[in-house]
C-alpha cells in the first residue's frame, strides 16, 4: 500500500527514481541491440530462439516485433495441440484447453521455468492441462460455456475423445514412452524415424548405419507388439 | 500391412499435406480393439511433428489470433497472465463482464462503487493493473465467482517475469500504458492511482497490497 501511495503522489523516493532511471537505461540498451526480423527470418528460428526473441523485443519495447514471433510460435503448434487434445477431452472444450496449454507452456518458457526443448515441454503441458481439465470437472461437474462459443466453427473436432478420464489423459503418451524405453538407443532411433517420422525401411537404412530392411521391420514389429501388450495386457498375443 | 499401419500411414500423409487430419475421424475407422493402439501412435506422431509454417490467412480471426492477442497483452502488461486467464474463466463461467463486476462489487461490500470496481476489473483483464497490488480478498471473491482458487489467480498474476529480471525491471510502465481497444469499443490506457486524498476502500482492495 505504501509504495502505491508514494508512487501516486509527489513523494516518490530516491530509490524509486533510481529504479526508474536504471529501468530506462536497461531498455535503451536493449532497444539499441534488438533488431526486428522479417517473417521469413523468424520462421527459420528455433522455438527457443523465438522465445528469446520475444523476450528481447519486450525489453526493447518492440511489441509489434514480439507479436510476429508469438504468431509464428502459436500458429506453428496450435492445430497439433488441438489434435492431441481431441484424443483426450470432449470436443466442446478442446479450444479452451488448447489455449490454456499454449499460454502455460509459452509463459513458462518465457520466464525460464520450463524444462528442456520447447516442443517437448509444450506437449508435456498439453498432457497436464488435459489432466487439470478432468480435475476441474470433478470440482465443477458441469462446464458451462457461452452459447456463442463454437457456433459456426468448422475446425472443432467431431466425435468424442478416445479416452475420458484423468488417468487416460496421461497414459496415452506415457505408455508409448515406456515401451520406447525398453529398446536400446539405436533401435529407439529406428522407431522414431520409421514409426513416427514416416521414413520407409529403406530410408531408415540410408540414415542409420548398420541397419537392413529386415532389421527395421523386426524392430518395428517388436515395438508394435509391446505397445499392444501394454495397451491391452489381457488381450490376445 | 495391418489396418492400424494403413490408417496411421494415411493419417501421416494427410497431416503432412496440410489437411484437416482429425484423429477422431481415423479412430472411428479402426476396430474397438485397434482404436487405442492407433490413438497412441497418432498421439506420439503429433507430439514429434515439427512446427508448422505461419499461415497469415488462416490466422486472421482464428482462435490462434485470440491466444496471441492475450499473450501479447500479458507480456506487455503488469498483471502476469491475467489477460490470458481472466477472460477465459469468465467465459467458462458463462458471465458477461457487467454481471461479474456486479457480483464482485457485492461480494466485496462495495456495491455502491460498482463503476470503480468495473474499471479495476477491466484493467486486470487488460494487464494494466499491477497484480501484486490486488488484495487476497479480491482474488478470493473473484475465484468464487469464476470457479478458480485465489492461489491459482495469484500465481497467474505472477507469471511472465523473465528469469534475468526482477520485479523492478519487469514490464516497462510505458508498455502497460499502451492503449488496447476492447471488442465492444472500450479503450483503456491504464488508470493512474488516484491522488492521495481520494484514495478509498476500493483503491485499497485493488492497489493496496
Amino acid at each position: 500500500m505504501a509504495s502505491a501511495r508514494l508512487a501516486s503522489g509527489s513523494g516518490a523516493t530516491v530509490r524509486q527514481l533510481r529504479l526508474l532511471v536504471a529501468d530506462s537505461i536497461l531498455r535503451s540498451t536493449a532497444a539499441v541491440s534488438f533488431q526486428p526480423l522479417p517473417d521469413h527470418e523468424l520462421q527459420k528460428l528455433s522455438d527457443d530462439e523465438l522465445i528469446e526473441y520475444i523476450r528481447n523485443s519486450r525489453n526493447a519495447g518492440e511489441l509489434a516485433a514480439g507479436r510476429r514471433a508469438l504468431m509464428v510460435l502459436v500458429c506453428g503448434y496450435e492445430r497439433d495441440v488441438k489434435r492431441r487434445l481431441s484424443l483426450r477431452v470432449p470436443k466442446n472444450v478442446v479450444d479452451d484447453v488448447a489455449h490454456d496449454a499454449l499460454v502455460k507452456a509459452i509463459a513458462a518458457a518465457f520466464d525460464g521455468t520450463s524444462v528442456g526443448e520447447f516442443r517437448s515441454w509444450l506437449h508435456t503441458i498439453v498432457d497436464r492441462t488435459s489432466v487439470d481439465f478432468y480435475r476441474r470437472a470433478e470440482r465443477r461437474p458441469k462446464e458451462s460455456i457461452l452459447p456463442s462459443e463454437h457456433a459456426g466453427e468448422d475446425d472443432v473436432w467431431g466425435a468424442e475423445p478416445s479416452i475420458d478420464s484423468e488417468a487416460g489423459a496421461v497414459e496415452l503418451r506415457i505408455i508409448v514412452e515406456e515401451v520406447l524405453e525398453t529398446f536400446n538407443e539405436k533401435h529407439r532411433q529406428v522407431i522414431e524415424v520409421h514409426a513416427f517420422g514416416g521414413l520407409t525401411a529403406g530410408e531408415v537404412c540410408d540414415r542409420i548405419e548398420g541397419m537392413t530392411v529386415d532389421n527395421v521391420a523386426q524392430i518395428a514389429s517388436r515395438f508394435r507388439a509391446k505397445l499392444r501388450a501394454r495397451l491391452d495386457p489381457g488381450g490376445a498375443p | 500391412m495391418t489396418d492400424v499401419d494403413r490408417l496411421l500411414a494415411e493419417y501421416v500423409a494427410e497431416h503432412r499435406a496440410g489437411g484437416v487430419a482429425d484423429p477422431r475421424a481415423y479412430l472411428s475407422r479402426a476396430s474397438p480393439q485397434q482404436s487405442r493402439e492407433l490413438a497412441a501412435l497418432i498421439d506420439a506422431y503429433l507430439a514429434r511433428a515439427p512446427r508448422h509454417a505461419l499461415d497469415q490467412d488462416a490466422f486472421r480471426g482464428s482462435s490462434a489470433e485470440r491466444t496471441v492477442d492475450e499473450l501479447e497483452r500479458a507480456i506487455a502488461g503488469q498483471a502476469g497472465l491475467w489477460p490470458a486467464v481472466l477472460p477465459r474463466l469468465r467465459n467458462q463461467a458463462g458471465l458477461k463482464r457487467s454481471t461479474l463486476v456486479e457480483r464482485l462489487a457485492s461480494a466485496l461490500g462495495v456495491s455502491d462503487r460498482q463503476d470503480k470496481v468495473a474499471n479495476y476489473y477491466h484493467e486486470m483483464e487488460q494487464g494494466l493493473l499491477p497484480a501484486r497490488g490486488v488484495s487476497d480478498r479480491v482474488l478470493e471473491a473473484l475465484g468464487q465467482i469464476v470457479g478458480e482458487t485465489a492461489q491459482a489467480l495469484r500465481d497467474a498474476g505472477r507469471g511472465l517475469t523473465p528469469p534475468d529480471e526482477g520485479p523492478s525491471a519487469a514490464p516497462a510502465v510505458a508498455f502497460a500504458r499502451r492503449a488496447y481497444v476492447e471488442p465492444g469499443g472500450t479503450e483503456s490506457s491504464g488508470a493512474q492511482p488516484p491522488p492521495r486524498g481520494e484514495w478509498d476502500e476500493v483503491d485499497e482492495l485493488f492497489r493496496g497490497s
